[in-house]
This record gives C-alpha cells, sequence and structure tokens, in this order.
C-alpha cells in the first residue's frame, strides 16, 4: 500500500465524507465538482434496486477499508 | 406511514454516485401519521444518536410532535426523520413533486431532483454543494 493510499484511508477514519471516493475502479480523489460522468452514467444504467445494492456494496468496502486504516495508523 | 425520502439514500435512488450511511425521510407531521411512525418504529429501540444512555427517553407520538428534526439511532441503523424539511415550502411541497421508485416489492416516494437540489441550497455544506453538481449532471443526462 503507498503513502497515498494510507493517507486517504486515515481521511477515511476521521471524515467519513472525506472527498475521497470509492466507485467501481477502486477509489481516487472526486472530481472538483463531484461528478465522474463516466461512473454516473453507469449509475443511470442500473435499476433502483441495484443502485442500493451498490450504494450498500460501497458502504460495506468503505467500513472494511477504515478498519484496515486503523491497523495500519 | 407516509412518508418522502430525501438525503443520500434519495441520491442513491435517483443515481447519484454518493454513498450514505443513514436513511433521512420527511414525514407528514399528522396524528394519524405520527401515530403510525411511533408504532413501527418502536420495535427497533429507536434513540436520539449521541443520546447519553443514562438518560431515560420516552418514544411516543407526542416527542415527535414536538421536533421538526430527529436524528435517531435504531437496531436497524441510523434514521433522520423531518416534519419541516429545510429549503421547501412543505412537507406537501416534497410528496406532490415526489417520484415513485419500485424497491424490493414495495413503492417509496422520493424526493424530486429540483427539491433535492433546494434542500441542499438550503443547509449548504461543502458536500451539498458537490451533490447538488452530481444532481444536475443527473438532470442534464436523463431525457
Amino acid at each position: 500500500m503507498t503513502d497515498a493510499e494510507i493517507a486517504a484511508l486515515r481521511a477515511l477514519v476521521t471524515d467519513f465524507d472525506s472527498p475521497w471516493e470509492f466507485t467501481d475502479r477502486g477509489y481516487g480523489l472526486q472530481d472538483p465538482v463531484g461528478t465522474d460522468i463516466a461512473l454516473l452514467r453507469a449509475n443511470l444504467r442500473l435499476t433502483p434496486e441495484q443502485r442500493l445494492d451498490q450504494a450498500q456494496a460501497h458502504i460495506r468496502q468503505i467500513y472494511a477499508l477504515r478498519g484496515l486504516a486503523r491497523r495500519t495508523s | 406511514m407516509e412518508f418522502v425520502v430525501i438525503g443520500g439514500l434519495a441520491l442513491v435512488l435517483h443515481g447519484a454516485t454518493a454513498s450514505t450511511q443513514d436513511v433521512d425521510v420527511a414525514i407528514r407531521r399528522d396524528q394519524e401519521n405520527v401515530d403510525r411512525l411511533v408504532r413501527a418504529l418502536k420495535p427497533f429501540d429507536p434513540r436520539p444518536a449521541d443520546y447519553p444512555p443514562e438518560l431515560p427517553f420516552i418514544w411516543d407520538a407526542q416527542t415527535v410532535r414536538n421536533l421538526s428534526f430527529m436524528t435517531l439511532t435504531t437496531s436497524l441503523g441510523r434514521l433522520d426523520i423531518l416534519t419541516e424539511p429545510p429549503g421547501v415550502s412543505s412537507y406537501q411541497q416534497l410528496k406532490v413533486g415526489a417520484i415513485q421508485v419500485e424497491v424490493r416489492g414495495t413503492t417509496w416516494s422520493v424526493a424530486s431532483i429540483d427539491d433535492l437540489i433546494a434542500m441542499k441550497l438550503a443547509v449548504g455544506r461543502p458536500k451539498d454543494l458537490l451533490h447538488i453538481a452530481e444532481l444536475r449532471s443527473i438532470q442534464a443526462e436523463t431525457p
């Protein structure tokens, strides 16, 4: 894990609403306007249920990574 | 019980990439609806979030009617309940503009994108401004 990745995980520990955003491609800093248009278009092709499932998967991923960040800090 | 889904969950249902760790709903604050809310949530031990555990809390219709905003912990997770959502004139405005979304065999009223933008403008935190940008992108992307 790189220093930048560890820094991102630590940011999640202290600020759940940090600008770090988890996406299908992993995680990265959000676009300044808050929208990755390709990801958004992919989301809009999903049904509402699929959108919910994806959001729940992201939350589980975030909590898992928060635990990892605590162990590496 | 009559309610409209707002907040991060509404964003997700509209297709936003945002994540959320709670559920926000606006409710109609009349006797019948409040009574239904109280009955529906009672089995799940609702308490104000961060409320000291040693302090007693009574979950009843009077408590709900006296509050315009409740941030609750329940055995199912976090739940925010608003009776006077900011940025819109009334619950009725939200209800009239809401879209109907089928989710796991039930139909939910979900606040319209225009009303979500109005609520986020009224609150105005940095993350709300990011969400507004994404909501406007959704409007531009959907016919």
